[in-house]
């Protein structure tokens, strides 16, 4: 899954980076309102942390202009601490959720599975469930018959995007583009290469490929 | 921060989580890696990542494992190569030997 992170605090933005790139996101940081308004409407975003307090304009205001020009990705706030009345702003100009600073990483980590999750329209349970797979989303692995599997990041990061997108076709650019933030990803053969990982730990049918436009995970293992 | 040390800072969280992770015979946990560490008994990660990116200069690392093979560790890193081609590497984890590298399928 592919964030933005938008704060100016760069200690803050250092740790979130961190912590991010830790649970497997791909993580795009901006620091001004300006940049942020036409990056996040032009790029493929699964989620975006947007901080309200923004130099070059305001986090509220940027919020208003993705929400009006019709991104419908989901968006979680950051706001100072106790101000309800900057929480109220946030909700009404179409944030999704927020959190007050200073916040518990794994509050944060929390907030976006959860988001993410009602984004595809997935119950959120305490692991994501989706064709006949467990995924435990803080340990990193995957249960399939009750039998736990284990995976390296790599492949963690391939098997939740798929999880969240089960029956749909997915095309190797847009898989890359979703997973990666390097262009050199996204014109070689990474996906191929985890997509043969997951099928060899998995099984074959797992993933479809459907020549010429891309893969389908049906999750459909014998 | 300077990009080395955030560099470094990103690869040891990468092998931190793909230590638990390990898909070998036996899983080595965090604190036995820390430990490994500690008392100079495996490579430090960084290291071993400086002698793989001199075979494949400007690399990017992909995936990295840490595995017991046969009772002798070694640390399975994916990189990418600036020809976009997609390679394993191994390297024994005391001696920094490339014990293989080849492209990967």
């Amino acid at each position: 899954m592919r964030l933005l992170l938008v704060e100016d605090h760069v200690p803050l933005a250092d740790e979130l980076l961190a912590s991010l790139s830790r649970q497997g996101y791909a993580v795009d940081w901006l620091a001004d309102g300006r940049d942020a308004a036409y990056q996040g409407a032009t790029e493929p975003y699964d989620l975006i942390i947007l901080d309200l307090g923004l130099p070059g304009k305001p986090g509220l205001q940027v919020l208003q202009e993705w929400r009006s020009g019709g991104l419908v990705t989901p968006v979680l706030i950051l706001t100072a601490r106790g101000s309800w009345a900057e929480r109220i702003e946030g909700l009404k100009a179409g944030a999704d959720d927020y959190l007050s600073k200073p916040f518990h990483p794994e509050e944060l980590q929390l907030r976006i599975q959860s988001l993410l999750r009602r984004s595809r329209g997935l119950a959120n349970q305490p692991q994501l469930e989706a064709a006949g797979l467990q995924l435990d989303e803080g340990r990193q692995t995957v249960k399939r018959h009750d039998q736990e599997v284990q995976l390296t990041a790599a492949e963690f990061r391939l098997l939740r995007y798929f999880m969240l997108h089960t029956g749909q076709l997915l095309s190797k650019s847009h898989l890359a583009e979703h997973l990666y933030d390097g262009e050199s990803e996204r014109d070689s053969n990474v996906i191929e290469v985890y997509v043969n990982h997951l099928r060899r730990k998995l099984g074959r049918e797992i993933i479809e490929t459907r020549r010429g436009q891309g893969y389908r995970f049906s999750g459909d293992a014998a | 921060m300077t990009t080395t040390a955030w560099l470094t800072r990103a690869l040891l969280a990468v092998l931190l989580l793909t230590l638990a992770l390990s898909s070998s015979a036996r899983d080595l946990d965090q604190d036995e890696a820390l430990r490994l560490r500690r008392e100079g008994l495996i490579m430090p990660l960084e290291q071993l990542l400086q002698i793989a990116l001199l075979r494949h200069p400007g690399a990017v690392l992909l995936d990295v494992e840490l595995e017991e093979e046969d009772g002798v560790l070694v640390y399975e890193v994916e990189l990418l190569t600036e020809q976009n081609i997609v390679r394993e590497l191994e390297l024994h984890a005391i001696t920094a030997e490339v014990l293989k590298d080849e492209v990967e399928d």
